[in-house]
Protein backbone atom coordinates (compact mmCIF):
# COMPACT_ATOMS: atom_id res chain seq x y z
CA UNK A 1 0.00 0.00 0.00
CA UNK A 2 1.40 3.38 -0.99
CA UNK A 3 0.54 6.83 0.27
CA UNK A 4 -0.92 8.83 -2.52
CA UNK A 5 -2.26 12.29 -3.17
CA UNK A 6 -3.96 12.12 -6.56
CA UNK A 7 -7.66 12.00 -7.38
CA UNK A 8 -8.74 8.37 -7.80
CA UNK A 9 -11.95 6.49 -8.51
CA UNK A 10 -13.32 4.13 -5.89
CA UNK A 11 -13.28 0.47 -7.01
CA UNK A 12 -16.68 -0.02 -5.41
CA UNK A 13 -18.90 3.03 -5.91
CA UNK A 14 -16.83 4.76 -8.59
CA UNK A 15 -16.74 8.07 -6.72
CA UNK A 16 -13.65 10.18 -7.43
CA UNK A 17 -11.89 11.87 -4.57
CA UNK A 18 -8.39 12.78 -3.48
CA UNK A 19 -6.94 9.44 -2.46
CA UNK A 20 -4.92 9.04 0.72
CA UNK A 21 -3.43 5.72 -0.43
CA UNK A 22 -3.28 3.40 -3.37
CA UNK A 23 -2.70 -0.34 -3.34
CA UNK A 24 0.19 -1.85 -5.25
CA UNK A 25 -2.14 -2.64 -8.15
CA UNK A 26 -3.42 0.92 -8.27
CA UNK A 27 -6.78 0.43 -6.56
CA UNK A 28 -8.48 2.82 -4.20
CA UNK A 29 -11.52 2.49 -1.93
CA UNK A 30 -13.18 5.77 -0.98
CA UNK A 31 -13.64 6.80 2.65
CA UNK A 32 -17.40 6.23 2.52
CA UNK A 33 -17.09 2.68 1.17
CA UNK A 34 -14.39 1.85 3.74
CA UNK A 35 -16.90 2.68 6.48
CA UNK A 36 -19.98 1.22 4.80
CA UNK A 37 -22.30 -1.39 6.18
CA UNK A 38 -22.69 -4.38 3.85
CA UNK A 39 -26.08 -3.10 2.75
CA UNK A 40 -24.81 0.39 1.93
CA UNK A 41 -21.84 -1.09 0.11
CA UNK A 42 -23.94 -3.42 -2.04
CA UNK A 43 -26.44 -0.71 -2.91
CA UNK A 44 -23.82 1.94 -3.74
CA UNK A 45 -21.70 -0.42 -5.78
CA UNK A 46 -24.55 -1.98 -7.71
CA UNK A 47 -26.10 1.38 -8.49
CA UNK A 48 -22.86 2.62 -10.03
CA UNK A 49 -20.99 -0.30 -11.54
CA UNK A 50 -20.79 -0.69 -15.32
CA UNK A 51 -19.64 -4.30 -15.11
CA UNK A 52 -21.71 -6.76 -17.12
CA UNK A 53 -20.66 -10.01 -15.49
CA UNK A 54 -22.61 -10.60 -12.25
CA UNK A 55 -19.96 -12.96 -10.88
CA UNK A 56 -17.31 -10.24 -11.16
CA UNK A 57 -19.57 -7.78 -9.34
CA UNK A 58 -20.35 -10.33 -6.62
CA UNK A 59 -16.69 -11.27 -6.20
CA UNK A 60 -15.76 -7.62 -5.81
CA UNK A 61 -18.45 -7.11 -3.16
CA UNK A 62 -17.50 -10.27 -1.29
CA UNK A 63 -13.89 -9.09 -1.06
CA UNK A 64 -14.93 -6.08 0.98
CA UNK A 65 -14.34 -6.71 4.71
CA UNK A 66 -17.89 -5.53 5.50
CA UNK A 67 -19.14 -8.75 3.90
CA UNK A 68 -18.34 -11.53 6.37
CA UNK A 69 -17.15 -15.01 5.45
CA UNK A 70 -20.69 -16.36 5.85
CA UNK A 71 -24.08 -14.75 6.33
CA UNK A 72 -27.30 -13.37 4.93
CA UNK A 73 -25.42 -10.55 3.21
CA UNK A 74 -24.66 -13.05 0.45
CA UNK A 75 -28.36 -13.34 -0.35
CA UNK A 76 -28.59 -9.72 -1.48
CA UNK A 77 -25.11 -9.75 -2.99
CA UNK A 78 -26.44 -12.34 -5.47
CA UNK A 79 -29.65 -10.48 -6.33
CA UNK A 80 -28.11 -7.00 -6.60
CA UNK A 81 -25.05 -8.14 -8.58
CA UNK A 82 -27.38 -9.83 -11.04
CA UNK A 83 -29.71 -6.84 -11.32
CA UNK A 84 -26.76 -4.50 -11.90
CA UNK A 85 -25.28 -6.76 -14.57
CA UNK A 86 -28.65 -7.12 -16.37
CA UNK A 87 -29.08 -3.34 -16.29
CA UNK A 88 -25.60 -2.88 -17.75
CA UNK A 89 -26.36 -5.47 -20.44
CA UNK A 90 -29.42 -3.35 -21.28
CA UNK A 91 -31.68 -6.37 -21.04
CA UNK A 92 -34.16 -4.84 -18.61
CA UNK A 93 -35.10 -1.49 -17.21
CA UNK A 94 -33.59 -1.59 -13.73
CA UNK A 95 -33.43 1.55 -11.66
CA UNK A 96 -31.94 2.26 -8.24
CA UNK A 97 -35.25 1.62 -6.51
CA UNK A 98 -35.15 -1.98 -7.74
CA UNK A 99 -31.72 -2.46 -6.16
CA UNK A 100 -33.10 -1.15 -2.85
CA UNK A 101 -36.14 -3.38 -3.11
CA UNK A 102 -34.01 -6.43 -3.96
CA UNK A 103 -31.99 -5.90 -0.78
CA UNK A 104 -35.17 -5.76 1.32
CA UNK A 105 -36.51 -8.97 -0.23
CA UNK A 106 -33.24 -10.89 -0.21
CA UNK A 107 -32.71 -10.16 3.47
CA UNK A 108 -35.75 -12.27 4.30
CA UNK A 109 -34.28 -15.79 4.12
CA UNK A 110 -32.66 -16.30 7.52
CA UNK A 111 -29.08 -17.20 8.28
CA UNK A 112 -28.70 -20.88 7.48
CA UNK A 113 -31.79 -21.06 5.26
CA UNK A 114 -29.82 -23.55 3.13
CA UNK A 115 -30.01 -26.05 5.96
CA UNK A 116 -33.19 -24.83 7.71
CA UNK A 117 -35.37 -24.47 4.61
CA UNK A 118 -33.46 -26.47 2.04
CA UNK A 119 -33.28 -23.26 0.01
CA UNK A 120 -30.07 -21.25 -0.19
CA UNK A 121 -30.58 -17.49 -0.02
CA UNK A 122 -28.22 -16.94 -2.96
CA UNK A 123 -30.47 -19.05 -5.21
CA UNK A 124 -33.51 -17.17 -3.92
CA UNK A 125 -31.57 -13.97 -4.63
CA UNK A 126 -31.31 -14.98 -8.27
CA UNK A 127 -35.07 -15.57 -8.28
CA UNK A 128 -35.68 -12.13 -6.76
CA UNK A 129 -33.51 -10.45 -9.40
CA UNK A 130 -35.26 -12.12 -12.34
CA UNK A 131 -38.67 -11.64 -10.81
CA UNK A 132 -38.05 -7.90 -10.47
CA UNK A 133 -36.39 -7.57 -13.88
CA UNK A 134 -39.14 -9.51 -15.67
CA UNK A 135 -41.92 -8.01 -13.54
CA UNK A 136 -43.25 -11.37 -12.42
CA UNK A 137 -46.17 -11.73 -10.02
CA UNK A 138 -48.26 -14.64 -8.81
CA UNK A 139 -50.66 -14.28 -11.73
CA UNK A 140 -47.91 -14.29 -14.36
CA UNK A 141 -47.86 -17.14 -16.84
CA UNK A 142 -44.67 -18.46 -18.44
CA UNK A 143 -42.46 -15.92 -16.63
CA UNK A 144 -43.50 -17.32 -13.24
CA UNK A 145 -42.33 -20.72 -14.43
CA UNK A 146 -39.06 -19.22 -15.66
CA UNK A 147 -38.28 -17.70 -12.27
CA UNK A 148 -39.19 -20.85 -10.38
CA UNK A 149 -37.10 -22.89 -12.80
CA UNK A 150 -34.10 -20.61 -12.35
CA UNK A 151 -34.21 -20.90 -8.57
CA UNK A 152 -34.63 -24.63 -8.93
CA UNK A 153 -31.62 -24.87 -11.27
CA UNK A 154 -29.49 -22.72 -8.96
CA UNK A 155 -30.45 -24.84 -5.97
CA UNK A 156 -29.59 -28.02 -7.85
CA UNK A 157 -26.13 -26.66 -8.69
CA UNK A 158 -25.55 -25.48 -5.12
CA UNK A 159 -26.80 -28.78 -3.75
CA UNK A 160 -24.01 -30.58 -5.60
CA UNK A 161 -21.54 -28.79 -3.33
CA UNK A 162 -22.80 -30.75 -0.36
CA UNK A 163 -21.37 -29.18 2.79
CA UNK A 164 -20.29 -27.62 5.00
CA UNK A 165 -21.77 -24.40 3.72
CA UNK A 166 -19.84 -22.02 1.54
CA UNK A 167 -21.72 -18.75 0.99
CA UNK A 168 -19.15 -17.47 -1.52
CA UNK A 169 -19.34 -20.62 -3.62
CA UNK A 170 -23.13 -20.63 -3.46
CA UNK A 171 -23.31 -17.03 -4.74
CA UNK A 172 -20.99 -17.80 -7.63
CA UNK A 173 -22.83 -21.00 -8.57
CA UNK A 174 -26.23 -19.30 -8.37
CA UNK A 175 -24.99 -16.50 -10.62
CA UNK A 176 -23.45 -18.99 -13.04
CA UNK A 177 -26.92 -20.52 -13.38
CA UNK A 178 -28.27 -17.06 -14.15
CA UNK A 179 -25.52 -16.48 -16.71
CA UNK A 180 -26.36 -19.76 -18.44
CA UNK A 181 -29.96 -18.62 -18.75
CA UNK A 182 -28.89 -15.19 -20.10
CA UNK A 183 -26.65 -16.87 -22.67
CA UNK A 184 -29.39 -19.19 -23.86
CA UNK A 185 -32.33 -16.81 -23.78
CA UNK A 186 -30.72 -13.46 -24.61
CA UNK A 187 -27.54 -14.60 -26.39
CA UNK A 188 -25.33 -12.72 -23.97
CA UNK A 189 -21.63 -13.44 -24.46
CA UNK A 190 -19.91 -14.31 -21.20
CA UNK A 191 -16.60 -16.02 -20.70
CA UNK A 192 -17.45 -19.73 -20.94
CA UNK A 193 -14.86 -20.90 -18.42
CA UNK A 194 -16.05 -21.85 -14.95
CA UNK A 195 -14.70 -19.12 -12.63
CA UNK A 196 -11.99 -19.98 -10.13
CA UNK A 197 -12.82 -19.28 -6.49
CA UNK A 198 -11.17 -16.05 -5.40
CA UNK A 199 -11.54 -16.86 -1.70
CA UNK A 200 -9.88 -20.24 -1.43
CA UNK A 201 -6.91 -18.88 0.48
CA UNK A 202 -9.15 -17.18 3.04
CA UNK A 203 -11.27 -20.07 4.22
CA UNK A 204 -8.89 -22.93 4.80
CA UNK A 205 -10.79 -24.75 7.53
CA UNK A 206 -14.20 -25.12 5.90
CA UNK A 207 -13.16 -24.93 2.24
CA UNK A 208 -14.51 -27.87 0.29
CA UNK A 209 -11.35 -27.80 -1.79
CA UNK A 210 -11.24 -30.44 -4.48
CA UNK A 211 -14.91 -31.36 -4.12
CA UNK A 212 -15.86 -27.81 -5.18
CA UNK A 213 -16.01 -27.11 -8.94
CA UNK A 214 -14.63 -23.59 -8.31
CA UNK A 215 -11.49 -24.78 -6.51
CA UNK A 216 -8.01 -24.76 -8.02
CA UNK A 217 -4.75 -25.47 -6.22
CA UNK A 218 -2.81 -22.26 -5.67
CA UNK A 219 -0.13 -20.95 -3.38
CA UNK A 220 -0.72 -17.38 -4.49
CA UNK A 221 -1.53 -15.50 -1.29
CA UNK A 222 -2.69 -12.48 -3.25
CA UNK A 223 -5.60 -14.33 -4.74
CA UNK A 224 -8.77 -12.70 -3.54
CA UNK A 225 -7.29 -9.22 -3.35
CA UNK A 226 -7.16 -8.57 -7.03
CA UNK A 227 -9.68 -5.92 -7.96
CA UNK A 228 -8.26 -5.35 -11.41
CA UNK A 229 -11.01 -6.99 -13.45
CA UNK A 230 -13.69 -4.72 -12.18
CA UNK A 231 -15.00 -1.79 -14.17
CA UNK A 232 -16.41 1.34 -12.59
CA UNK A 233 -17.85 4.48 -14.03
CA UNK B 1 19.86 -23.75 16.56
CA UNK B 2 20.18 -22.63 20.17
CA UNK B 3 17.17 -23.21 22.38
CA UNK B 4 16.81 -21.96 25.90
CA UNK B 5 15.92 -24.42 28.65
CA UNK B 6 14.64 -23.38 32.04
CA UNK B 7 13.77 -25.56 34.98
CA UNK B 8 11.30 -23.66 37.07
CA UNK B 9 8.50 -24.99 39.26
CA UNK B 10 6.64 -23.17 42.00
CA UNK B 11 4.84 -24.87 44.86
CA UNK B 12 1.66 -23.03 43.75
CA UNK B 13 0.04 -24.50 40.63
CA UNK B 14 -1.55 -21.13 39.84
CA UNK B 15 1.90 -19.52 39.73
CA UNK B 16 3.10 -22.35 37.49
CA UNK B 17 0.35 -21.75 34.98
CA UNK B 18 0.79 -17.99 35.16
CA UNK B 19 4.43 -18.55 34.32
CA UNK B 20 3.41 -20.80 31.46
CA UNK B 21 1.56 -17.97 29.74
CA UNK B 22 4.27 -15.50 30.71
CA UNK B 23 6.84 -17.54 28.77
CA UNK B 24 4.72 -17.21 25.66
CA UNK B 25 4.09 -13.47 26.12
CA UNK B 26 7.77 -12.82 26.87
CA UNK B 27 8.83 -14.60 23.68
CA UNK B 28 6.54 -12.21 21.80
CA UNK B 29 7.78 -9.16 23.71
CA UNK B 30 11.45 -9.66 23.04
CA UNK B 31 12.76 -12.90 24.57
CA UNK B 32 14.87 -13.91 21.56
CA UNK B 33 15.10 -17.69 21.85
CA UNK B 34 12.60 -20.51 21.70
CA UNK B 35 12.21 -21.91 25.19
CA UNK B 36 11.75 -25.33 26.71
CA UNK B 37 10.56 -25.33 30.29
CA UNK B 38 10.57 -28.44 32.44
CA UNK B 39 8.37 -28.30 35.49
CA UNK B 40 6.09 -30.08 37.92
CA UNK B 41 3.00 -29.21 39.87
CA UNK B 42 2.23 -30.27 43.39
CA UNK B 43 -1.23 -31.81 43.70
CA UNK B 44 -3.46 -29.94 41.27
CA UNK B 45 -6.38 -30.35 38.95
CA UNK B 46 -5.50 -28.51 35.77
CA UNK B 47 -8.54 -27.44 33.79
CA UNK B 48 -8.47 -26.68 30.09
CA UNK B 49 -9.20 -23.06 29.18
CA UNK B 50 -12.62 -24.09 27.84
CA UNK B 51 -13.53 -26.67 30.52
CA UNK B 52 -16.64 -26.47 32.70
CA UNK B 53 -15.12 -26.46 36.19
CA UNK B 54 -18.29 -27.57 37.96
CA UNK B 55 -18.82 -30.51 35.64
CA UNK B 56 -15.18 -31.57 35.63
CA UNK B 57 -13.93 -31.33 39.21
CA UNK B 58 -15.11 -32.47 42.62
CA UNK B 59 -14.32 -29.30 44.55
CA UNK B 60 -15.02 -30.92 47.90
CA UNK B 61 -12.62 -33.80 47.23
CA UNK B 62 -9.99 -31.28 46.13
CA UNK B 63 -10.37 -29.30 49.37
CA UNK B 64 -10.24 -32.46 51.50
CA UNK B 65 -7.06 -33.62 49.83
CA UNK B 66 -5.41 -30.16 49.58
CA UNK B 67 -5.51 -30.24 45.82
CA UNK B 68 -5.29 -26.91 44.00
CA UNK B 69 -7.58 -26.11 41.10
CA UNK B 70 -6.14 -24.08 38.27
CA UNK B 71 -7.15 -23.32 34.73
CA UNK B 72 -4.41 -23.23 32.11
CA UNK B 73 -4.35 -21.06 28.99
CA UNK B 74 -4.66 -23.88 26.45
CA UNK B 75 -7.60 -25.97 25.28
CA UNK B 76 -7.72 -29.74 25.67
CA UNK B 77 -8.39 -32.19 28.45
CA UNK B 78 -8.72 -31.63 32.18
CA UNK B 79 -6.15 -33.60 34.18
CA UNK B 80 -4.88 -34.29 37.66
CA UNK B 81 -1.17 -33.70 38.24
CA UNK B 82 1.25 -34.14 41.10
CA UNK B 83 4.98 -34.50 41.53
CA UNK B 84 4.78 -37.79 39.65
CA UNK B 85 3.67 -35.89 36.55
CA UNK B 86 6.30 -34.30 34.35
CA UNK B 87 5.43 -31.21 32.34
CA UNK B 88 7.46 -29.98 29.43
CA UNK B 89 6.54 -26.78 27.66
CA UNK B 90 7.97 -25.77 24.32
CA UNK B 91 7.42 -22.14 23.27
CA UNK B 92 8.52 -21.61 19.73
CA UNK B 93 8.18 -19.57 16.59
CA UNK B 94 6.39 -22.31 14.70
CA UNK B 95 7.12 -20.92 11.23
CA UNK B 96 10.85 -20.75 11.97
CA UNK B 97 11.05 -24.19 13.52
CA UNK B 98 8.99 -25.79 10.74
CA UNK B 99 9.44 -23.44 7.78
CA UNK B 100 8.48 -26.08 5.24
CA UNK B 101 5.30 -27.35 6.92
CA UNK B 102 1.87 -25.80 6.26
CA UNK B 103 -0.19 -28.46 7.98
CA UNK B 104 -0.90 -28.00 11.66
CA UNK B 105 -1.57 -31.73 11.92
CA UNK B 106 1.96 -32.43 10.76
CA UNK B 107 3.45 -29.82 13.14
CA UNK B 108 1.57 -31.48 15.98
CA UNK B 109 2.82 -34.91 14.96
CA UNK B 110 6.42 -33.71 14.88
CA UNK B 111 6.12 -32.05 18.27
CA UNK B 112 4.76 -35.28 19.74
CA UNK B 113 7.52 -37.41 18.26
CA UNK B 114 10.18 -36.77 20.97
CA UNK B 115 7.70 -37.82 23.65
CA UNK B 116 6.74 -40.93 21.71
CA UNK B 117 10.42 -41.79 21.29
CA UNK B 118 11.25 -41.06 24.93
CA UNK B 119 8.35 -43.04 26.39
CA UNK B 120 8.83 -45.92 23.97
CA UNK B 121 12.47 -46.10 24.97
CA UNK B 122 11.37 -47.20 28.42
CA UNK B 123 9.35 -50.05 26.95
CA UNK B 124 5.81 -48.66 26.65
CA UNK B 125 4.59 -49.11 23.11
CA UNK B 126 3.12 -45.82 21.97
CA UNK B 127 1.55 -44.61 18.74
CA UNK B 128 2.04 -40.98 17.68
CA UNK B 129 -1.24 -39.24 18.49
CA UNK B 130 -3.22 -37.39 15.83
CA UNK B 131 -3.92 -33.67 16.19
CA UNK B 132 -5.83 -32.99 19.40
CA UNK B 133 -5.48 -36.51 20.74
CA UNK B 134 -3.67 -37.81 23.81
CA UNK B 135 -1.11 -40.59 23.94
CA UNK B 136 -2.77 -43.86 24.76
CA UNK B 137 -1.31 -47.19 25.89
CA UNK B 138 -3.75 -50.10 25.84
CA UNK B 139 -6.71 -47.74 25.94
CA UNK B 140 -5.42 -45.63 28.86
CA UNK B 141 -4.01 -42.11 28.68
CA UNK B 142 -0.38 -41.92 29.66
CA UNK B 143 0.51 -38.51 28.24
CA UNK B 144 -1.36 -35.44 27.06
CA UNK B 145 -0.41 -32.41 25.01
CA UNK B 146 -2.04 -29.03 24.60
CA UNK B 147 -1.49 -26.15 22.27
CA UNK B 148 -1.93 -22.39 22.50
CA UNK B 149 -1.20 -19.88 19.76
CA UNK B 150 -0.17 -16.28 20.27
CA UNK B 151 0.61 -14.18 17.23
CA UNK B 152 3.15 -16.27 15.29
CA UNK B 153 4.11 -18.29 18.36
CA UNK B 154 3.02 -21.68 19.56
CA UNK B 155 3.04 -23.11 23.06
CA UNK B 156 3.10 -26.89 23.10
CA UNK B 157 2.69 -28.34 26.56
CA UNK B 158 3.34 -31.98 27.16
CA UNK B 159 2.39 -33.78 30.33
CA UNK B 160 3.60 -37.30 31.12
CA UNK B 161 2.10 -39.44 33.89
CA UNK B 162 5.31 -40.96 35.20
CA UNK B 163 4.09 -42.09 38.62
CA UNK B 164 1.05 -39.84 39.16
CA UNK B 165 -1.25 -40.86 42.02
CA UNK B 166 -4.14 -42.42 40.08
CA UNK B 167 -6.13 -43.01 43.27
CA UNK B 168 -6.39 -39.27 43.91
CA UNK B 169 -7.05 -38.64 40.24
CA UNK B 170 -10.08 -40.91 40.37
CA UNK B 171 -11.42 -39.06 43.41
CA UNK B 172 -11.20 -35.53 42.05
CA UNK B 173 -12.01 -35.75 38.34
CA UNK B 174 -15.71 -36.12 37.60
CA UNK B 175 -15.39 -36.68 33.86
CA UNK B 176 -12.42 -38.96 33.74
CA UNK B 177 -11.27 -41.23 31.01
CA UNK B 178 -8.98 -44.10 31.78
CA UNK B 179 -5.55 -42.97 32.88
CA UNK B 180 -2.37 -44.88 33.48
CA UNK B 181 1.20 -44.09 34.43
CA UNK B 182 4.46 -45.21 32.96
CA UNK B 183 5.47 -46.83 36.25
CA UNK B 184 2.27 -48.84 36.58
CA UNK B 185 2.34 -49.83 32.92
CA UNK B 186 5.88 -51.12 33.14
CA UNK B 187 5.44 -52.47 36.64
CA UNK B 188 8.57 -50.77 37.90
CA UNK B 189 9.48 -47.40 39.33
CA UNK B 190 10.38 -44.81 36.73
CA UNK B 191 11.80 -41.50 37.95
CA UNK B 192 10.64 -38.21 36.43
CA UNK B 193 14.30 -37.23 36.07
CA UNK B 194 14.87 -40.19 33.76
CA UNK B 195 11.93 -39.26 31.54
CA UNK B 196 13.04 -35.64 31.56
CA UNK B 197 16.49 -36.58 30.30
CA UNK B 198 15.07 -38.87 27.61
CA UNK B 199 12.67 -36.13 26.47
CA UNK B 200 15.33 -33.43 26.30
CA UNK B 201 17.65 -35.72 24.36
CA UNK B 202 14.86 -36.61 21.96
CA UNK B 203 13.96 -32.94 21.38
CA UNK B 204 17.60 -32.07 20.75
CA UNK B 205 17.84 -34.89 18.21
CA UNK B 206 14.47 -34.32 16.53
CA UNK B 207 14.82 -30.56 16.05
CA UNK B 208 18.63 -30.32 15.89
CA UNK B 209 18.72 -27.87 18.78
CA UNK B 210 21.41 -27.18 21.31
CA UNK B 211 20.12 -26.33 24.76
CA UNK B 212 21.34 -23.36 26.76
CA UNK B 213 20.25 -23.61 30.39
CA UNK B 214 19.07 -20.23 31.61
CA UNK B 215 17.25 -18.68 34.52
CA UNK B 216 13.84 -17.05 34.46
CA UNK B 217 14.23 -13.63 32.86
CA UNK B 218 13.10 -10.41 34.58
CA UNK B 219 10.53 -9.90 31.81
CA UNK B 220 9.08 -13.39 32.38
CA UNK B 221 8.99 -12.77 36.13
CA UNK B 222 7.24 -9.42 35.69
CA UNK B 223 4.67 -10.86 33.29
CA UNK B 224 4.14 -13.94 35.43
CA UNK B 225 3.54 -11.84 38.56
CA UNK B 226 1.02 -9.69 36.72
CA UNK B 227 -0.72 -12.69 35.17
CA UNK B 228 -0.97 -14.29 38.58
CA UNK B 229 -2.38 -11.09 40.07
CA UNK B 230 -5.05 -10.38 37.45
CA UNK B 231 -5.87 -13.86 36.14
CA UNK B 232 -4.50 -17.06 37.62
CA UNK B 233 -5.21 -16.27 41.27
CA UNK B 234 -8.81 -15.34 40.49
CA UNK B 235 -11.88 -17.55 40.77
CA UNK B 236 -13.24 -15.65 37.76
CA UNK B 237 -10.61 -17.39 35.67
CA UNK B 238 -10.15 -20.68 37.51
CA UNK B 239 -13.85 -21.48 37.94
CA UNK B 240 -15.69 -19.37 35.39
CA UNK B 241 -13.12 -19.18 32.57
CA UNK B 242 -13.44 -15.38 32.46
CA UNK B 243 -10.10 -13.95 31.47
CA UNK B 244 -9.25 -10.28 31.88
CA UNK B 245 -9.24 -8.44 28.56
CA UNK B 246 -5.80 -7.00 29.21
CA UNK B 247 -2.96 -7.17 31.72
CA UNK B 248 -3.29 -3.42 32.14
CA UNK B 249 -6.06 -1.71 34.09
CA UNK B 250 -7.90 -0.35 31.08
CA UNK B 251 -8.19 -1.70 27.56
CA UNK B 252 -9.15 0.66 24.76
CA UNK B 253 -10.16 -1.09 21.55
CA UNK B 254 -10.45 1.07 18.48
CA UNK B 255 -12.28 -0.47 15.54
CA UNK B 256 -11.44 1.35 12.33
CA UNK B 257 -11.43 0.92 8.59
CA UNK B 258 -8.55 -0.53 6.61
CA UNK B 259 -6.83 1.57 5.47
CA UNK B 260 -7.97 4.00 8.16
CA UNK B 261 -10.02 6.90 6.84
CA UNK B 262 -9.43 10.51 7.87
CA UNK B 263 -11.89 10.15 10.74
CA UNK B 264 -10.37 6.83 11.79
CA UNK B 265 -6.90 8.36 11.89
CA UNK B 266 -8.20 11.25 13.98
CA UNK B 267 -9.78 8.83 16.43
CA UNK B 268 -6.55 6.85 16.82
CA UNK B 269 -4.55 10.05 17.26
CA UNK B 270 -6.98 11.37 19.87
CA UNK B 271 -6.78 8.14 21.86
CA UNK B 272 -2.98 8.15 21.70
CA UNK B 273 -2.93 11.73 22.85
CA UNK B 274 -5.37 10.96 25.68
CA UNK B 275 -3.27 8.09 27.06
CA UNK B 276 0.20 9.53 26.51
CA UNK B 277 0.95 9.68 30.26
CA UNK B 278 -1.06 6.54 31.08
CA UNK B 279 0.95 3.95 29.13
CA UNK B 280 1.52 1.75 32.20
CA UNK B 281 -2.18 1.54 32.92
CA UNK B 282 -3.90 1.68 29.57
CA UNK B 283 -3.49 -0.64 26.59
CA UNK B 284 -4.64 0.46 23.15
CA UNK B 285 -5.47 -2.12 20.50
CA UNK B 286 -6.34 -0.87 17.04
CA UNK B 287 -8.37 -3.41 15.08
CA UNK B 288 -8.78 -2.79 11.37
CA UNK B 289 -11.81 -4.16 9.61
CA UNK B 290 -10.89 -7.32 7.73
CA UNK B 291 -7.21 -6.94 8.60
CA UNK B 292 -6.88 -7.80 12.27
CA UNK B 293 -4.83 -6.09 14.94
CA UNK B 294 -2.93 -3.07 13.56
CA UNK B 295 -3.75 -4.28 10.04
CA UNK B 296 -1.29 -7.16 10.45
CA UNK B 297 -3.71 -9.99 9.67
CA UNK B 298 -4.96 -12.70 12.02
CA UNK B 299 -3.63 -12.44 15.55
CA UNK B 300 -4.31 -15.69 17.40
CA UNK B 301 -4.40 -15.46 21.16
CA UNK B 302 -5.38 -11.80 21.37
CA UNK B 303 -8.95 -11.68 22.67
CA UNK B 304 -11.64 -9.33 21.42
CA UNK B 305 -14.29 -7.97 23.77
CA UNK B 306 -17.91 -8.92 23.16
CA UNK B 307 -18.66 -5.26 22.36
CA UNK B 308 -15.94 -5.27 19.72
CA UNK B 309 -17.34 -8.43 18.14
CA UNK B 310 -20.77 -6.80 18.08
CA UNK B 311 -19.29 -3.72 16.42
CA UNK B 312 -17.68 -5.95 13.78
CA UNK B 313 -20.86 -7.88 13.14
CA UNK B 314 -23.03 -4.75 13.05
CA UNK B 315 -20.57 -2.68 10.98
CA UNK B 316 -20.43 -0.10 13.77
CA UNK B 317 -17.35 1.60 12.48
CA UNK B 318 -15.42 3.52 13.62
CA UNK B 319 -15.98 2.50 17.23
CA UNK B 320 -14.13 2.99 20.50
CA UNK B 321 -14.62 0.39 23.22
CA UNK B 322 -13.31 0.97 26.72
CA UNK B 323 -13.03 -2.04 29.03
CA UNK B 324 -15.56 -3.93 26.98
CA UNK B 325 -18.15 -1.14 26.79
CA UNK B 326 -18.94 0.76 23.61
CA UNK B 327 -17.88 4.32 24.43
CA UNK B 328 -18.09 6.13 21.07
CA UNK B 329 -19.22 5.15 17.62
CA UNK B 330 -19.32 6.67 14.14
CA UNK B 331 -17.99 10.01 15.28
CA UNK B 332 -14.71 11.65 16.24
CA UNK B 333 -14.56 12.66 19.88
CA UNK B 334 -11.98 15.18 21.06
CA UNK B 335 -9.02 13.80 23.01
CA UNK B 336 -10.35 15.37 26.24
CA UNK B 337 -13.63 13.46 25.99
CA UNK B 338 -11.78 10.21 25.31
CA UNK B 339 -9.47 10.87 28.25
CA UNK B 340 -12.42 11.55 30.56
CA UNK B 341 -13.95 8.19 29.67
CA UNK B 342 -10.64 6.42 30.23
CA UNK B 343 -10.11 8.13 33.58
CA UNK B 344 -13.62 7.07 34.61
CA UNK B 345 -12.73 3.47 33.73
CA UNK B 346 -9.49 3.72 35.67
CA UNK B 347 -11.34 5.02 38.72
CA UNK B 348 -13.71 2.04 38.79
Amino acid sequence: MLSYGQVSGCCFCGKSEKADYRCLDGHYVCEECRLSTPEQLVKNTCKHTVEKDPVKIANLLMKHPAVPAYGTEHHYVASCALLAAMRNLRLFDIDSAKIDKAVSLAKMPPLGSCALWGACGAAIGVGIAFSMAMKVDIMSGEKRGVVLGLVSDALRDISKLGGPRCCKGSVVLALETAKKFLRERYEVKFDDAMPICEFRTRNLEDCLRKSCPLYRESKDERVGNDLSDHQVQ
Amino acid sequence: MICRIIRYSDHDAQVNDAFEEATLLARHEGQPLDTVRVWQNRRAVVLASNADARASVDKHACATNSIAIVRRASWGSTVYQDEGTLNLTFVMDQKKLFPEIDSLTEVYRRLWQPAVDAISKFGADLETPYYGEDAIVNGARISEAWVKFYYNLMLFQLSVNVHTDLGLLNQVLKQQGTFTTLSSKLNRTIRTEDIEKALIDAIARQFAVEFDEQKVSPLEKKLSDRLYEVKYSKDDWNFDAKAPLSLKDVLVEAYVAYPPTTSCREIIENIRSAIRDLQDKVELRVWMRGKGLNGQGPTPGVPMSVALMQACKGSIIPAVIINGQLAFSRRVEPAEAVRDKILQALAR
